[in-house]
């Protein structure tokens, strides 16, 4: 391959790596310092990506759209419904045992599925959404990747410094005292539920983003990608991976994960079919595996938490 | 409506199945296991290899199935959860090694059967109408709910009656009582697993030959597994039975009223209403 | 020869130690009552004897055999039962199968056993169909030793058998600890109603942030003037 074409598939490949950053980021909030186990990442990832493409799309006579709104607008309208749908299920499962939320989080992605799935008029059903636009589609020429990328680059600088002052603030050190003992941060006068509710909202919006990033790149969606093994199961294998509980580890968890899981679809695509669809059920037992050994032998990922 | 909520037992003891396993181990390890419907396919495609691999029949199969998944769950807890339970992992760790291994047994089942359909046998089975209640219903289903009934009643015999089975409930209900009591609780754990994954596999296997065998079942039988479980109280079987009759008649009910398509969604709205009003279950007296 | 001896018991959860070097004697037949105030460490000394924590160091040996790091299950075995302060019942199980699962380890017929525990508890005997979790406190408290006693222990070890029970249960409770304890089974009981446990102890110990502070008689130790005025309260 020549240096150009890798170069390409770089800046595509970190592409996609960098819009994982943002969901790590937002699981890093939500379990990372506050301890909340969110399962159903690939709801919040998948009503950003649908709410922005709604609001941006050319009429069309398939389904609700056709707002033609300008993309910032369309993001605006991201973070408002997954933050609203982060409410909607904290509300009846923040005050209870942590697990709970964790179902309630699985079904409401797989609830958000069957509607995006069945209500064709909304989103067009398992045909997805085409046409959705990208920022400044003309300019950049061949360069329009790396420009995009400088975008998404830019979204992480944004929510990591966010992040980072939230976390460093009084406020995060509430996070972190409901993580390691709710009784005890309750008995100091907090109002656990307001803080463990802040935290879902928030992470699950910087989700929605990292969903409208998504659409805005690759111009079609539908209810598959947002599957529970690549909206959900591989950004815990990244954050673990990572260090949860570590802003930086979660960036690093994104880029190596999606590094290595894009050079395994490397390699499998060269294999002959049937092989090659073996192999892909393959690399899934492999990226299974890979989070049992990160659990026993480093819980901790590769950058612990400070 | 009679006919739905006859569908709606048949498919309510099918859950029942699942849930009581699932009940089990959450009450008894303290963890969300949800690898636990993927074990429910792995029995019906086990079941699909005796029967159609091998060539043997079904009243050999079955059991065949029930007695394979529930060795390989008892292994799987030794090399899986056990050496994470020693290093002392959270209920969170445990739950998301759960899905690792969910996503694992999915994808196993889907390279040695293929992701398509897969059917036990291709026998067209006719209803006939059932005299004074006007239901239609074919032999095939009749048998289904009889070995699931059967075997509940079975396993609540066992839970009823036995020392071991009270020692099973014990233990679900406060562990370390069960440990100063005396109760051999690595036992208990032992059997919890061969019990529960047992009765994993029969509800796999009657699902697959009521619907079909997709490597998706297990995780599509998840949602109504774990709502009838939180429905009937963590670590109850008798509410996880309960619990599953529940969501079965709800999800068939429900299809009066809204799209088939959204029965799956029942579960979460019946998890959702339970967790808001009485979070601990309907027939738990149990803390947290 | 001493039944139960711990000897300068250290325990902590994580780094923090709770108790320090604490000592702790049971002759057989002896009614033993240990009071302090609350985070004095009694409850953890008796997890400890339990078998549920494990001591940092110091030994504990009982009827000559040295127990110190055995697991719960096998502590059993040897005749140490133990009845927490909290979660003491298996609560969705019936009465009759709380008494079935205390006597869990033994492979003889236990029905005699259990005639004699609900003749010692008749109040139970009424409610044996009922589910544990549906009992009064009073009540649940007396399954708790019912359950215990199932094994024929030679030591008891209750942990706050009278917490949040109404006053006049605290004294019928007292009586039947009495009543356990003259057919012949050693106990050791942690108390807040330090006064009556000391009043019908043989022995007291004082624990004090997780040091023994005084030993010596109940009656003794009710009368030292000190310890009216620390530990019960003046008057």
């Amino acid at each position: 391959m020549e240096l150009s074409g890798l170069l390409a598939a770089l800046v595509f490949t970190s592409i996609f790596a960098g819009i994982y950053a943002l969901l790590c980021l937002g699981l890093n909030l939500q379990w990372g310092f506050t301890g909340l186990f969110n399962i159903g990442i690939a709801g919040f990832y998948a009503i950003g990506a649908y709410t922005t493409a709604i609001l941006t799309t050319p009429p069309s006579p398939y389904h609700l759209g056709g707002f033609q709104l300008p993309i910032p607008v369309g993001l605006l309208g991201a973070l408002l419904t997954s933050g609203v749908l982060a409410y909607l299920i904290g509300k009846p499962t923040l005050r209870l045992r942590e697990d709970y939320l964790a179902i309630a989080t699985i079904g409401i992605a797989e609830t958000l599925r069957l509607v995006l799935k069945n209500e064709a008029w909304l989103t067009n059903g398992v045909q997805g959404l085409r046409d959705i636009p990208r920022p400044l589609p003309g300019a950049f020429g061949r360069a329009y990747d790396l420009f995009y990328l400088g975008l998404v680059v830019g979204a992480i600088v944004v929510v990591y410094v966010a992040s980072e002052r939230l976390i460093r603030a009084p406020w995060g050190r509430v996070l972190r005292a409901i993580r390691e003992d709710e009784d005890v941060a309750a008995s100091v006068g907090k109002d656990v539920f307001r803080f463990k509710m802040q935290a879902l909202v928030l992470g699950s919006m910087v989700m929605g983003l990292g969903g409208g990033f998504y659409a805005h790149y690759v111009k079609f969606i539908s209810p598959e990608t947002f599957n529970p093994l690549m909206g959900t199961f591989i950004v815990w294998v990244m954050l673990m991976a990572g260090g949860s509980g570590n802003n930086r580890g979660a960036l690093l968890g994104a880029f190596i994960v999606w590094g290595l899981w894009s050079l395994s679809d490397l390699v499998t695509g060269l294999l002959p079919p049937p092989l090659d669809t073996r192999a892909s059920y393959l690399r899934v037992i492999l990226i299974g595996l890979v989070l049992q050994g990160i659990l026993l032998k480093r819980p901790q990922g590769l950058l612990p938490e400070r | 409506m009679l006919q739905l909520a006859v569908y709606g037992v048949i498919s309510g003891s099918i859950l029942a199945l699942g849930a009581i396993g699932l009940t089990l181990v959450y009450g008894i390890l303290n963890f969300a296991n949800f690898a636990h419907g993927d074990l429910m396919a792995l029995g019906a495609y086990l079941a699909l290899f005796f029967k159609v691999g091998l060539g043997l029949p079904m009243w050999l199969a079955f059991p065949l199935s029930m007695l394979s998944t529930a060795f390989i769950a008892v292994g799987l807890d030794r090399v899986w959860f056990r050496p994470l339970r020693q290093r002392g992992a959270g209920v969170v760790l445990l739950a998301i090694s759960s899905l690792a291994l969910a996503l694992i047994l999915r994808n196993i089942i889907r390279m040695l059967w293929s992701p398509q359909a897969r059917y036990y046998s291709r026998t067209i089975h006719f209803p006939f109408t059932v005299p004074l209640l006007q239901v239609r219903i074919n032999w095939q289903q009749v048998l289904i709910f009889g070995v699931a009934l059967g075997l509940v009643i079975l396993v609540t015999l066992f839970l009823q009656r036995t020392k071991l089975g009270k020692a099973m409930r014990a233990t679900a209900d406060n562990f370390q009582l069960a440990l100063v009591s005396g109760i051999d609780t690595e036992r208990v754990v032992l059997w919890t697993w061969l019990l529960g994954a047992a009765l994993a596999a029969a509800g796999g296997i009657l699902l697959g030959m009521s619907v079909r065998l997709q490597p998706i079942m297990g995780w599509d039988l998840l949602l109504p597994i774990f709502a009838a479980t939180i429905l009937g109280s963590i670590g109850s079987p008798y509410g996880a039975m309960a619990g599953a009759l529940i969501i079965g008649l709800a999800e068939e009910l429900s299809t009066q009223f809204i799209p088939t398509e959204y029965k799956g969604a029942v579960s979460l709205l019946l998890l959702v209403v339970v967790l808001l009003v009485r979070p601990q279950g309907l027939f738990g007296g149990r803390r947290r | 020869m001493a039944l139960l001896e711990v000897q300068e018991v250290t325990v902590g959860y994580g780094e923090l130690p709770i108790l320090h070097g604490v000592s702790l004697r049971v002759d057989p037949g002896e009614l033993v009552a240990i009071v302090g105030p609350n985070g004095a460490g009694k409850s953890t000394l008796m997890k400890t004897i339990a078998g549920l924590l494990r001591p940092q160091e110091g030994r504990i040996c009982f009827a000559g055999q040295d127990i110190t790091g055995w697991r719960p299950d096998r502590i059993v075995r040897a005749g140490i039962c133990y009845v927490p302060q909290t979660e003491n019942v298996f609560p969705s199980l019936t009465v009759d199968e709380n008494l079935d699962m205390g006597a869990f380890i033994r492979q003889d017929d236990i029905r005699p056993k259990k005639e004699a525990v609900y003749a010692l508890f008749p109040d139970l005997r009424a409610k044996r169909k009922a589910r544990a979790g549906s009992l009064s406190g009073g009540q649940r408290q007396m399954v708790a030793m019912a359950r215990a006693l199932m094994l024929d222990p030679q030591l008891l070890l209750l942990d706050e058998p009278t917490a949040g029970l109404a006053p006049r249960l605290v004294g019928a409770i007292f009586d039947k600890i009495e009543e356990i304890n003259r057919s012949g089974v050693a106990m050791v009981i942690v108390e807040q109603n330090a006064r009556q446990a000391l009043q019908r102890a043989h022995r007291g110990y004082v624990l004090a942030m997780g040091q023994n502070r005084y030993e010596d008689t109940g009656k003794a130790l009710l009368e030292n003037p000190e310890i009216r005025e620390l530990f019960l309260g003046g008057r």
